[in-house]
């Protein structure tokens, strides 16, 4: 690594601690307007009463003390309580998302294997049956709310025909129905980002040339093209775990898995504000993480990409 | 394209045909000690003198004993107390506590655990949501909570090591039932002080229980494990080792795992009633003693008018919903408190007689009589009616809107939005009329009725009538019971005249066991309760 | 050889165009001259972008009928709410969850595809579900372009410090936790189509503005925007006139793909109660309302299930066939 590249990185590295200080920031403000009280529930609490859990939690304090208290705090590594079940945020992180990542890397390679299948399949078979038929597959995926597969396959392959268990995330069976749903959303993204590829893969020269010394079509295909059209789908695999991550509370949901997804929508409708700011730091993080290491991953991979960009 | 799709439904069809009956439905799940319950949510933390939730009290209830617990027919029983003397202005109570009973420390249950507790409860650092329950109770109580006097003066006493002093402020009658609410369990000081108060009842290490099951293990947001307590006191009364308590939150979910086997009682809905019933399934209810109305704001006008608000309770057919969009063995509304609340061993919603009368015809009428007081027109009426966000919620919420629009010939509209934000419109006064329900703290009239005292917490409407009041502090201090409950009829009644809400429905409980759990209690006041006989019984 | 222009114009109609020997005489050749008067004659429709692009589409049989399928859609969206016997809030909850073709006996009106939990009529509420889906996906997708693409467009021409600043704004909206924001706007604003739009579309556009920005980065250097240039373009003009054009392919792919994507939030947050105001209609309040009793009645589940699916479908594949047709390197 140059001079160059390394002063680059460490640029955006505090662009990206920026970022997320900005993102905390809003965050913070914003849901402060959220109408509700975190500790208003159905049967109405005497004031004294919610005046002394606002005062226990430091709510009773101008918005602006409280903004720079937590700052102060999120520094040293404490994210605060939540406001609803009185556990560490940090704690809930910790044992949550660890659920929520292996969900989301499950669900990852599932999509991987069958996206880069059906991209290639569509891609060599260009224009036929076979080409709107993977892609219709494909499809069916990003075509049908991941509510409605959840529902449908937890109905059909767990219930009916008894394959799977129902819930729960402790054994290896049980793992594979929720990751299949997930993955269902980003295997279209793959499989067409596959297909694009190696369409373009396809007509380069050296393709022509294995062709000319009469190589067999899959050795074409699978040594030749595949190898050299995945790169780009490599490369979103970044920000489609970003994604996953964050959409996966619908699948938590119906498979019942304790992942972070339910925790943080819970605590939007709560208006748990700690579980909100942390989570959002957490997942804010991560998503300025994702991209920056694609940036760089892209530099390093290709030397066209100047890592210096920006200036003229 | 339409092949592959015909291809494709043609496959669903016939595996949900093929596959039907392939599982023996309410089987349960496997292993002849163990049960498997769905909680429906995480509780939110075990501490019993901080939990609010239903979840928690659910847990609490498993792994903790206090002076009382409900038996079977929600009868206050005791639990931790022997036996107990009342004195005879009713406002002094001794309990003699059980001796031998050991927390999971290996510490005696003994009367300072309670004082301790109750004391606690009433310091506001601890942020206790219903301290509220025991200093409105308990002598002393507000100016403790308030810091004016010290918590050693709060009306509750150890006399010696297993006997409790209480001292009431009025001669409640429900007080032995309360006692077996969480608020009033008892804490270890030793592991309450060992683990800290911030640490305590967020994972299974840091509880310390006395009851009849221990928390064994605690996987937040998937399930709690509970193990029998060999010390608990009536130990031998328990018959099942295991029960685990899962947390599932999709009703679709719950119903699957239930048929799959994996879970042996859940929750279930109309339809999935309806659905279990046609496959010849029993089905089991509990009245849950939810009673459930619109809450009008009375301060707005055309709803400050009674003529107007009796119009909009006689004007929607609650049977029609009970039993066509509900389905759930709901039944309609006759008042505020629902058939299930007994007072001197009968129901009291039948003392009161049924108060609303649908009548679609007649309510249009007083309705145009009663804007015609206020110089307004059907035509030009518009209400809002607030309600909540999920899909049951917004479902009835329209039933009324079209039921209004049709009978009444105003114009109705619905404003769903989250919990926290209904509750805060509610208490900003910024609606007309709210969908609105009230689970009972104990088995009384009073805990319904006292809502709509003036300047009561959930008096969101603002309504506010002298007479009511004085019929409702008369019956507070009233001690024979005879002549409590004639104030109590009497001012049920002059409530629903007024119609500072229109009563909709009486709730119910709706569930399915699988057959190898007999005997376990689900009433309003207990959701599960496994210790009065519940046990396992395996089919050859 | 051939191109070699005659003077005199000789006619030699004896002799045979070549001899044996295979020499080729210039009398061999009759020069025709300038035709002037069909020099500019115009022997193949001359084609534009938009012209070949619409040719294109018009051979491509599954663009064709994906673009039938919306069509109908659409149309049927407009219509069939006025002409149905039913409202969309009429209900009769002794004749709840009825199967399609159920025959209302007090009207004698047919549901075609039955009714729901409050006994309405599902075949109305689909139809005018599809109009606020499809209006709500539109008018999104339609925002969501034109802030997308100024905003992609100033911040990948401009560059540097000014491009920095403009992606990290970026990276903050699209990190915002979109449900604080969607809350907010449902409870502080009246809920309602402009609402639910608003909402959508807040942080909607940073996709297509990210995309914008990539695209014009690689094609500011190129020769003809240097040329625009230098011959003193200011810059709005380069982009609207020079840049947008050339990516204007991959703008209108991605909307395609941005409209399923929209109905899909819209069923989301139908699902968290964040949608329409009822008792209106959408796709995605009634799949979800078909989900809780798709055992029972699956009929409920279906019709909307199918709805979603045709137009996310119809959408995808126009998308992908789209790109085909635009995209010049696949241009066989």
């Amino acid at each position: 690594m140059s001079k160059q590249q390394v002063y680059f990185i460490l640029k955006r590295l505090l662009y990206s601690a920026i970022t997320v200080l900005v993102l905390v920031t809003v965050t913070f403000f914003a849901m402060k307007l959220l109408p509700g009280d975190p500790f208003a529930t159905a049967k109405a609490l005497p004031p004294e009463t919610i005046a002394a859990l606002h005062a226990k939690y430091g709510l009773d304090k101008p918005e602006i003390v409280q903004y720079f208290m937590y700052l102060g705090n999120a520094l040293k590594g404490d994210l605060g309580v939540s406001l609803i079940n009185g556990r560490q945020v940090t704690d809930i992180i910790a044992q949550a998302f660890p659920v929520s990542f292996e969900l989301g890397i499950r669900a990852l390679i599932f999509a991987f294997i069958i996206g880069i299948l059906l991209g290639v399949v569509a891609s060599v078979k260009r224009g036929t049956a076979w080409d709107t038929g993977a892609m219709f597959v494909a499809l069916i995926g990003v075509s049908v709310p991941s509510f409605i597969i959840g529902s449908l396959i937890q109905y059909f392959i767990a219930l009916q025909l008894g394959l799977f268990p129902i819930t729960g995330w402790s054994s290896e069976m049980s793992k594979v129905l929720p990751s299949f749903a997930l993955a269902f959303a980003c295997m279209a993204t793959i499989s067409r980002l596959m297909r694009t590829s190696m369409l373009d893969v396809l007509n380069q020269d050296y393709i022509k040339t294995a062709k000319a010394k009469g190589l067999s079509q899959k050795a074409i295909v699978w040594k030749h093209a595949v190898r050299n059209a995945i790169m780009p789908v490599v490369t979103v695999m970044g920000p489609l775990v970003a994604g996953v991550l964050m959409g996966a509370f619908v699948v938590e949901t119906i498979f019942a898995i304790p992942g972070l997804g339910k925790y943080f929508v819970q605590s939007v409708q709560t208006n748990d504000y700690t579980v909100i700011t942390g989570t959002t730091i957490f997942y804010g993080t991560f998503l300025v993480l994702a991209n920056l290491v694609v940036d760089i991953i892209y530099g390093l991979i290709d030397p066209r990409v100047k890592l210096t960009g920006g200036k003229e | 394209m339409k092949r592959i799709l015909a291809v494709l439904l043609a496959g669903i069809m016939t595996l949900s045909v093929a596959s039907c009956g392939s599982k023996q439905l309410g089987k349960g799940t496997p292993g002849d000690d163990s049960a498997v319950l769905d909680l429906r949510g995480e509780p939110a933390e075990i501490n019993s003198m901080k939990t609010a939730d239903a979840p928690g009290g659910n847990v609490l209830r498993m792994c903790m004993s206090g002076l009382t617990k409900l038996d079977a027919n929600d009868t206050p029983v005791g639990d931790m107390a022997e036996s107990w003397d009342v004195s005879e202005d009713k406002k002094t109570y001794t309990f003699h506590l059980k001796e031998g009973a050991k927390w999971t420390n290996g510490e005696p249950v003994t009367a300072h655990d309670f004082v301790y507790a109750w004391q606690t409860v009433l310091n506001k650092d601890t942020g206790a949501p219903y301290a509220y329950m025991i200093y409105t109770m308990i002598e002393n109580g507000e100016a403790v909570y308030n810091g004016e006097k010290k918590p050693e003066e709060l009306g509750v006493k150890a006399i010696d090591d297993y006997t409790l002093e209480v001292k009431l402020i009025n001669p409640v009658p429900y007080f032995l039932h309360l006692a077996s609410f969480s608020v009033f369990l008892p804490v270890n000081q030793k592991a309450y002080e060992e683990i800290g108060a911030e640490n305590y009842g967020k994972d299974a290490d840091k509880i310390v229980t006395n009851g009849a099951y221990n928390i064994k293990e605690w996987k937040h947001d998937d399930h709690i494990q509970f193990v029998k307590n060999k010390d608990y006191i009536d130990a031998d009364q328990i018959k099942i080792d295991n029960v685990k308590y899962v947390m599932m939150t999709d009703q679709n979910t719950k119903y699957n795992a239930w048929k799959a086997n994996e879970v042996d009682v859940i929750n279930v809905n109309g339809e999935q009633r309806e659905a279990l019933e046609k496959e010849g399934i029993e089905v089991k209810t509990y009245v849950d003693n939810g009673s459930w109305y619109l809450q009008f704001n009375t301060e707005k006008p055309g709803l400050n008018n009674v003529k107007v608000r009796t119009a909009i309770m006689n004007a929607i057919d609650t049977k029609a919903l009970c039993e066509n969009v509900r389905k759930d063995g709901s039944v309609p509304a006759t008042g505020i408190t629902p058939s299930g609340i007994k007072v001197n061993g009968e129901s009291f919603a039948e003392s009161v007689g049924n108060l609303v009368n649908y009548d679609p015809e007649a309510s249009k009428k007083l309705l145009d009589e009663g804007l015609a007081e206020e110089g307004l027109k059907a035509e030009d009426f518009t209400i809002t009616i607030l309600s909540e966000d999920g899909a049951s919620a917004q479902k009835e919420a329209q039933f009324y809107q079209e039921q209004l629009q049709k009978n009444l010939g105003i114009k109705v509209e619905v404003a769903p939005m989250p919990f926290k934000s209904k509750i805060a419109k509610m208490q900003s006064k910024d609606f007309d009329i709210v969908m609105a329900g009230w689970a009972p703290d104990y088995n009384d009239p009073m805990t319904y009725l006292e809502m709509f005292m003036t300047g009561n917490g959930n008096n969101y409407g603002g309504y506010s009538n002298p007479e009511y009041d004085k019929l409702l502090q008369d019956a507070t201090k009233e001690t024979d019971t005879e002549k409590r409950k004639e104030l109590l009829v009497q001012a049920e009644q002059m409530l629903i005249k007024d119609a500072p809400l229109a009563p909709t429905y009486f709730s119910t409980g709706v569930y399915v066991v699988s057959n190898k759990l007999k005997g376990l209690t689900r009433t309003g006041f207990q959701e599960f309760d496994f210790t009065d006989g519940a046990e396992i019984v395996t089919e050859k | 050889m051939f191109n070699k222009k005659k003077e005199n114009k000789v006619v030699m109609e004896t002799l045979p165009a070549y001899d044996v020997s295979g020499t080729i005489t210039p009398e061999a050749f009759e020069h025709v001259g300038v035709d002037y008067d069909n020099m500019e004659v115009i022997a193949r429709p001359s084609t534009s972008f938009w012209k070949d692009a619409f040719s294109r589409i018009r051979r491509n049989k599954v663009a064709v009928v994906c673009i039938t399928i919306l069509v109908i859609l659409i149309l049927g969206a407009i219509i069939v709410p006025f002409i149905s016997p039913f409202t969309i809030s009429e209900q009769n909850t002794a004749y709840a969850n009825q199967a399609p073709f159920f025959v209302d006996p007090e009207s004698g009106n047919v549901h075609i595809f039955g009714t729901d939990a409050l006994g309405r009529d599902v075949f109305v509420r689909l139809w005018y579900g599809a109009r606020i889906s499809l209006t709500v996906a539109f008018a999104v997708a339609a925002i969501d372009c034109i802030v997308g693409v100024i905003y992609g467009g100033i911040s990948g021409y401009f560059g540097g410090a000014v491009d920095n600043v403009m992606m990290r704004i970026l990276e903050v909206i699209s990190g915002i936790p979109y449900l604080i924001i969607v809350i907010l706007l449902m409870t502080v604003i009246d809920r309602g189509l402009g609402t639910i739009i608003l909402a959508y579309s807040l942080t909607g556009w940073t996709g297509m503005a990210r995309l914008v920005r990539g695209q014009v980065v690689a094609l500011k250097n190129q020769e003809f925007v240097i040329a625009a240039k230098s011959m003193g373009a200011k810059p709005s003009r380069i982009i609207s006139r020079h840049l947008v054009p050339n990516i204007l392919s991959i703008i209108i792919i991605n909307i395609t793909l941005d409209i399923p994507a929209i109905i899909f939030t819209e069923a989301f947050l139908s699902m968290l109660g964040l949608g329409i105001k009822p008792p209106e209609s959408s796709w995605g309040i009634m799949a979800y309302d078909g989900i809780t009793v798709f055992q029972t009645y699956p009929t409920q589940l279906i019709f909307p299930a199918v709805a979603i699916c045709l137009t996310m479908l119809s959408f995808n594949l126009l998308g992908d066939q789209l790109r085909d047709v635009f995209d010049p390197k696949l241009r066989r």
